[in-house]
């Protein structure tokens, strides 16, 4: 049984849950950056360069290992 | 399989004077806060969702507040002889406000970016 789209009342669900999926997933990647990539002695209000790039590459590898393990479970479940 | 949804949608935080981040808003597409199929919503639904929306955003920035305060105060605040925080703790805890809001929205950039990638690769995997 074929599903083209689904009805537009599931649709509404899928789409809200996947706003509270992304979220979480923004909001994680911003706790995990920091922690990995921020020096806690707060020595300047500011990002130095070292810490910018940190966070950039930190937030890529972030996205990857997102996908690899989605990828994972999809296979995994099927 | 999980993560097939067609519908895509960016959140802009702005429930409390500190902008955390406007998640995907960076992105080069759009600002909307729906994504290319909410025209099959009817008006009533694009209104609930406009309103999910809202709520999320107020629960997630009154997270967001405890959860820097909880920080802050863990990485700044050790010694508790006297009652009020002293100049450096106080300063520490600025430093720490700022640099954690500013981080947030460099993520937010980045997040931005990689989803409105997502967001075309799926678009091209539809043929559209």
């Amino acid at each position: 049984m074929a599903s083209q789209q689904p009805d537009s009342s599931q649709a509404l669900i899928l789409a809200q849950q996947e706003m509270e999926y992304r979220v979480a997933l923004f909001n994680k990647m911003v706790t995990s950056c920091f922690d990995k990539c921020i020096d806690r002695k707060y020595k300047d209000g500011d990002l130095n360069v070292g810490e910018n790039s940190c966070v950039d590459r930190c937030t890529s590898k972030y996205w990857q290992t997102t996908g690899i393990v989605g990828q994972l479970l999809g296979t995994g479940q099927a | 399989p999980a993560f097939t949804e067609t519908i895509f949608f960016i959140l802009i935080y702005r429930k409390i004077p500190f902008e955390v981040s406007a998640v995907g808003s960076l992105s080069s597409d759009s600002t909307t806060m729906s994504g290319p199929d909410a025209s099959g919503f009817s008006e009533g639904q694009q209104q609930e969702l406009l309103q999910a929306i809202e709520t999320m955003q107020t629960r997630d920035s009154m997270r967001m507040y405890n959860n820097l305060v909880e920080k802050c105060f863990t990485d700044c605040v050790d010694s508790f002889r006297r009652k009020d925080l002293d100049a450096t703790e106080e300063k520490c805890v600025q430093k720490c406000c700022e640099k954690f809001m500013k981080h947030s929205a460099r993520v937010g950039m980045r997040f931005g970016e990689f989803t409105a990638a997502a967001e075309k690769q799926m678009a091209g995997l539809q043929g559209k």
